[in-house]
């Protein structure tokens, strides 16, 4: 049996894990093991990695060759399309530098006119109920109007 | 060319050095920098070098692999490019303007890395500009964006808006004082880190440091740039307040030793780069305490970047004694003059 860590070295460590009741197998080369005993599990990424309960070491990234073995050892991806290929594994740390947050910046350019109307639209709201909290009357009219158009424009 | 820190304004701000914006941005249609080929690199180097050529307000020098290394080793300390980028081997390129306020990595760990940098604090004003370039490269390029992670980047710290907003501070009093870990702890709680910028460690040379955002997801570009700044203007607020204490307290003292800096500066014949930073930063608070008059006024930034090794010396000739010389004697020219 090889490394579920490194898939490189023969699993000599075995181990069940278990996080909330969920009990999980593991399977470690000596190398990963003392790593995973060392002080290093502190570490932002080689942590939540090690830690993930889905451990699928055979996934790749099918546009750019990553494995989710490199993954875990850098903890930075390789192409975009990494987000999507490792996005089971990428939750629990994405999940700790941001909670539940979504981006709520700038949209490129050239993002298609959907992403651009849904956008405009959570944010028209937000201003609506500013604008009434504000008891600003008028320009809570003009909101509603835009949030009715644009409700329109993305039946 | 005159370059963006070259001259202070006359009443420039005494404690606000300079700001910096930074972008990170990947195309949807490669892999990160570290998976490219050298025929992709090559290829997105001159894309890019196609877009720099259309941004016609401004002429850009272009740095790359072909450059000596001592030549990026002197933009790196000048934090025009990053000294990863300075010390790669890979096909990459810096294209620098001419007053060195906008620079623009390709293939650093990002696919570009779009820094801007002015005097004082002027978040906002080099955010729009950055914006403006942003969408000019991106209508161009088309960059990787998911809707709920925003600009996708090879670290996953640098997601969202993929900004890095940062503020350089003078902040003699307060390091003196022992207060910044205090504040240090609750901007930490806000998502801003206040480190020091040259040296990390409780005494940074010449007090300088930094203010920026840690994480740029969930915030908005206009929201971001505001809590820096609220961070930096409170600061600003307690670092006066201390330097007016320690004024009240013992002005002889204090007199003394922004004019024994004065002195040191003036006619020193060796100086290695951590004096000559620690006696700036005395100038620095002289000036802004009248104990010296206007007239000896600075552009500190400027003048700390030609105190830099690798500035002070381009080819790497040099022995470290003969580049404490030479400092000293650029330093004594300066000040000497200034009288
Ligand atoms: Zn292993
Ligand atoms: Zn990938």
């Amino acid at each position: 049996m090889l490394c579920e860590n490194c898939g490189k070295n023969a699993a000599t460590y075995h181990f069940t894990q278990n996080i909330n009741g969920h009990e999980t197998a593991h399977h470690l080369c000596a190398q990963c093991a003392a790593k995973a005993g060392s002080s290093d599990l502190s570490d932002l990424f080689g942590s939540f990695f090690f830690g993930a309960p889905s451990l699928r070491r055979a996934a790749v990234c099918e546009s750019c060759g990553m494995t989710y073995a490199e993954l875990s050892r850098s903890g930075k991806v390789g192409c975009a399309a990494c987000y999507t290929a490792f996005a089971g594994e990428l939750r629990p740390t994405l999940q700790r530098l941001y909670g539940n947050a979504r981006h709520t910046g700038k949209v490129p350019a050239d993002a298609s006119q959907d992403l651009r109307r849904r956008r405009r639209l959570s944010e028209a709201k937000r201003e609506l109920s500013e604008a009434i909290a504000a008891q600003e009357f008028e320009r809570a009219a003009a909101l509603r109007d835009e949030i009715r158009a644009l409700d329109a424009e993305n039946q | 060319m005159n370059k963006w820190y070259s001259t202070a304004p006359k009443g420039a701000d005494p404690i606000v050095l300079s700001s910096r914006i930074r972008l990170a941005r990947n195309l949807a249609s490669l892999p990160f920098p570290g998976r490219m080929s050298r025929e992709q690199q090559t290829d997105l180097v001159a894309r890019v070098r196609e877009c720099v050529s259309a941004w016609h307000a401004e002429s850009f020098t272009e740095y790359n692999e072909t450059t000596p290394a001592n030549t990026l080793a002197a933009l790196a300390e000048s934090h025009l490019i990053s000294p990863d980028f300075a010390g790669a081997s890979h096909i990459r390129a810096a294209f620098i303007s001419g007053d060195e306020s906008v620079s623009l990595m390709v293939c650093e760990e990002d696919h570009l890395r779009l820094q801007l940098l002015g005097q004082g604090l002027c978040l906002t004003e080099l955010y729009a500009k950055a914006d403006r370039l942003d969408d000019d490269l991106g209508g161009r390029l088309h960059f990787a964006f998911d809707e709920q992670l925003g600009f996708l980047t090879h670290c996953p710290t640098n997601l969202g808006c993929g900004l890095r907003a940062s503020v350089m501070l003078h902040l003699p009093a307060l390091a003196q004082s022992g207060g910044l870990r205090r504040i240090s702890e609750n901007a930490a709680k806000m998502g801003i880190a206040l480190r020091g910028f040259f040296g990390e460690g409780s005494d940074p040379a010449g007090a300088l440091y930094q203010i920026s955002n840690q994480a740029s997801l969930g915030l908005s570009e206009g929201e971001i740039l505001q809590r820096v700044t609220e961070v930096v203007e409170h600061l600003l607020r307690e670092e006066m307040r201390l330097r007016r204490e320690l004024l009240r307290a013992d002005e002889g003292a204090l007199s003394d030793r922004v004019w024994r800096a004065h002195g040191l500066l003036s006619s020193a014949r060796r100086m290695s780069t951590a004096e000559a930073m620690r006696l700036l930063s005395d100038i620095r608070l002289g000036i802004s305490l009248s104990l010296l008059p206007e007239e000896a006024d600075l552009p500190l930034f400027g003048l700390l970047r030609e105190i830099m090794p690798a500035v002070i010396d381009p080819q790497g000739k040099m022995t470290p004694t003969e580049r404490d010389t030479a400092r000293a004697d650029l330093l004594r020219k300066t000040f000497s003059r200034k009288e």
